[in-house]
């Protein structure tokens, strides 16, 4: 059984004459404990099929299924019992006025949980922030430490899926390491199931045992990680993908510039 | 390359607020020639105030000192305001991140550049706006005339760069400073912008500054890289050599980049050490 | 629950300025400390405390801070100018000026506090409700709030004291009623902006309810700029009030409002200037206190000043 399916995922955006197709029949799977990614450039509709999986987005067509469960049947709540998201923006995603506190047990207490108090101290060792950021507002964090409470915040229901929303785009180089090492470490700890979103295929290539590239709000051509070392991207985009993110190349420019014309 | 543009020796930036003094750029020197020359940090390391205070665009509560501060053989340090700005925007030209906050909304592209070209040359109106088609073309815009009424909020990322390389490129600058000018884009519209800017580096024969967190991406590009580090120097390295990196800092953060193919479970994780930002004193 | 200090604080201070920081309510009391300590950088802005501070003492003392009784009629003494008996001089009915005004404090202090603990919640709840469900709801709530805001506040007050008589109670209404659209669309405006926010995104996958989203979420993004633009009315409200009570439709004799004594005073103004001059400076004063004030609070919630 998968855990994620998404079958011809549709969504257009806009009235009449402005009407544009956002999402075009995207489709792909992911089986339990993967980490997969959805790897293209702005425009491509990478976020949006995030959201339409989180349950934010409402009017797309196509089907959603999360650990057998189709988007729409059921209530809400056990839906997003199940999927959770970490946002791009570390600075945008926490609630300038809550404290960590407060952050992190809101969604417990609306979900009816127990013993509140010890779940929070536990999600924050596991993000490894300890008690003392308890009592933090957000701007008193770094970048690093505040994706680290929307971490444990997207943890703290206890999810089977987590979808990445370039979780890492925003933040230093040397705080990224530490951030991709520990979303490695909590798959393996809690057994989750990742859906990476960037536009770094570096990342994913580090974090995904395969991936979608998308364009324009198409699927352009899936691939493993091991397909794409041994040279297995088939499409010209992909391709291009590849070699623009290694190195500048003048001549390699040069190429895309006459391919377009 | 025989020709020195710039002459940079031990400048330092002190930010004085209500907190006290705030050492943000410790004697950082350099020389910049006829040469793409990348300054490379993260957050915090000084980088993008180096490029500010080099055309004094800092706020009034920033003090930048220097031995020496020459930009063709004349002294930056000791001309009044309003020499500089004649200088800032004229002969030393500056690229921002971000084209949506440097262009401005309500004038369409293609009149800002005209309005820059009448600011700086005494045309007619209709010349100028010749000028700035042409402008436009040399940027390779396709169909410069159509791109010349669109508005800010029309155009794409790149456009938008490319807008402003024409705009900047109007006075005849003899370096440019560039502040990330490519952060903001996506990874193939890049490669078009760095490829303009190298032939146009190349051809007018003007140094450039790059400023960037990318260090992968100006060990391709540039001809030097200075990576900084709470607000000094510690590294000078040529391009496409990072492989030479000595300071520990530089290694740590290469070594923590991912990288296609690389097979590994986790990345190292830069440890670092306080010596890194002990003062490394001023420079000869 | 417990929680082991590292170190045991050694006095208020320390508490309220280490970052270790091991409970809610130190948490709250350092963000308010730190409020203070800024708050008290802005020179101007202390000026305007201080005057408001003492218009509230004013009013609270204001039998010890009178020299005489407010109301007591002096014919004999009548339009007589500042001296060491009477401070500001004497009305036509040689009523003690100076008294009326620490008197008349009470009633400035009643109108304000009155509308804006009428106007904030209105405002903010129609406006919230308004940016959050958008749609139909946005539709009419504006169309609403358009209609209250193209009415005069005096036109509107005339309209009250006609169909309710005159009195201070009926003026507090009407301004009321025509000062909280702007509040409503502020708020509407705050709304929108924090709607598209990440944070109410995740609150909204944590399964916040509307209720929720509104009250925990949106009302505290909210809550800065609607107190800033309160204070900042205060000015507005209380030169409405004293309109209104010029106009005779405010406070009635022979209460000490000061607009009423600004316009009761015009008649005497060539002659006896302290009679205009006494209560409109009050009015001046105060006004341009809550504006330094509200100001002040202004730069303090400028959610750019961070850490």
């Amino acid at each position: 059984m998968t855990m994620i399916d998404v079958r011809d995922l549709s969504l257009d955006l806009g009235e009449g004459a402005r009407r544009r197709r956002i999402l075009e029949e995207v489709s792909f799977s992911v089986e339990p404990g993967q980490s997969f990614g959805l790897v293209g450039e702005s425009g491509s509709g990478k976020s949006t099929v995030l959201r339409c999986i989180a349950g934010l987005y409402r009017h797309w067509s196509g089907r959603i299924e999360v650990a057998g469960r189709a988007f729409g049947t059921g209530d809400k709540l056990a839906w997003y019992r199940q999927v959770q998201m970490v946002f791009q923006d570390p600075y945008g995603s926490l609630h300038p006025k809550h404290k960590v506190e407060r952050i992190l047990a809101d969604p417990l207490r609306i979900h009816g949980f127990d013993e509140v108090d010890r779940r929070v101290n536990r999600i924050l060792a596991q993000v490894g922030l300890g008690p003392r950021y308890r009592y933090r507002y957000p701007h008193q964090l770094s970048g690093g430490q505040r994706q680290r409470v929307a971490i444990a915040r997207a943890l703290v229901l206890e999810p089977k899926v987590l979808l990445l929303d370039e979780p890492t785009s925003a933040l230093d180089v040397s705080i990224q390491a530490e951030i991709l090492n520990l979303f490695c470490d909590l798959r393996e700890e809690l057994g989750l199931t990742y859906l990476l979103v960037s536009h770094d295929l570096a990342v994913i290539d580090h974090m995904c045992s395969a991936f979608a590239v998308m364009r324009q709000g198409q699927v352009v051509e899936t691939l493993s990680g091991d397909a794409l070392e041994a040279g297995g991207a088939r499409h010209p985009y992909t391709q291009t993908l590849l070699a623009a993110s290694e190195r500048y190349d003048r001549d390699l420019a040069t190429r895309q510039a006459a391919a377009q014309i | 390359m025989t020709d020195t543009l710039l002459s940079v020796r031990n400048l330092n930036v002190e930010y004085l607020s209500s907190r006290g003094p705030m050492h943000a750029v410790r004697n950082v020197s350099l020389d910049l020639g006829r040469e793409k020359v990348a300054i490379v940090g993260e957050s915090g390391s000084g980088k993008s105030t180096v490029g500010r205070a080099l055309v004094r665009l800092l706020p009034p509560i920033a003090r930048i000192t220097a031995d020496r501060l020459d930009f063709e053989g004349q002294s930056l340090l000791a001309l009044r305001d309003k020499r500089m700005q004649d200088i800032r925007g004229r002969r030393i030209s500056m690229i921002l991140q971000d084209p949506k906050y440097s262009l401005n909304p309500v004038m369409s592209v293609g009149e800002q550049i005209s309005e820059a070209y009448l600011a700086h040359y005494s045309v007619g109106r209709a010349e100028a706006r010749r000028r700035a088609i042409e402008q436009l073309a040399a940027v390779q815009i396709r169909d410069p005339e159509h791109v010349y009424g669109l508005y800010p909020h029309e155009v794409s990322g790149g456009m938008g760069q490319r807008i402003m390389i024409a705009m900047m490129l109007i006075p005849e600058p003899s370096i440019i400073i560039a502040d990330e000018p490519t952060s903001a884009l996506d990874v193939t519209v890049r490669l078009q912008v760095l490829a303009l800017l190298d032939d146009l580096v190349r051809q007018r024969g003007i140094g450039l500054i790059f400023i960037s967190h990318d260090l992968n991406l100006v060990q391709s590009f540039c001809d030097r890289v200075l990576i900084m580090y709470a607000g000094q120097v510690v590294e000078t390295l040529r391009g496409g050599e990072l492989g030479a990196a000595r300071h520990p800092y530089t290694k740590g953060l290469l070594a923590s980049l991912p990288r296609i193919g690389a097979r590994q479970k986790r990345l190292p994780v830069l440890d670092r050490r306080p010596e890194w930002a002990a003062d490394l004193g001023a420079a000869s | 629950m417990t929680h082991t200090l590292p170190t045991r604080p050694r006095s208020w201070r320390d508490w309220l300025t280490t970052p270790e920081i091991t409970s809610s309510r130190q948490a709250s009391a350092q963000r308010i400390y730190w409020g203070f300590v800024d708050f008290f950088g802005n020179p101007l802005a202390v000026v305007g405390l201080v005057i408001v501070l003492a218009l509230i003492a004013m009013a609270a003392f204001a039998p010890v801070f009178a020299t005489h009784d407010p109301i007591a009629q002096d014919l004999r003494n009548a339009l007589s100018p500042p001296s060491a008996e009477h401070w500001f001089g004497t009305d036509d009915l040689g009523r003690d000026i100076y008294s009326r005004i620490v008197y008349g404090s009470r009633i400035t202090l009643y109108i304000v506090v009155l509308v804006s603990i009428i106007v904030a919640p209105i405002g903010l709840v129609i406006g919230m409700a308004s940016g959050y469900f958008g749609g139909w709801v946005d539709r009419v709530l504006m169309r609403v709030t358009d209609i209250f805001l193209s009415f005069p506040s005096l036109i509107l007050a005339l309209a009250f004291a006609a169909a309710l008589g005159p009195g201070l109670e009926n003026a507090v209404i009407a301004i009321a009623l025509t000062a909280w659209p702007p509040i409503a669309r502020l708020a509407r405006a705050e709304t929108l902006t924090v709607r598209g926010a990440d944070y109410i995104a995740a609150a909204r996958l944590s399964g916040a309810s509307p209720l929720k989203m509104l009250m925990g979420y949106i009302l505290p993004m909210c809550v800065p700029s609607v107190i800033v633009r309160i204070t900042l009315n205060m000015s507005g409200i209380i030169l409405t009030a004293a309109s209104l009570g010029f106009l005779g439709l405010g406070a009635q004799p022979p209460s000490p409002e000061w607009g009423a004594m600004t316009s009761a005073g015009r008649r005497f103004m060539i002659d006896s200037w302290w009679v205009v001059t006494m209560p409109g400076s009050a009015i001046l004063i105060v006004a341009l206190a809550f504006n330094l004030f509200g100001d002040g609070l202004r730069d303090l919630f400028d959610p750019r000043r961070g850490s």
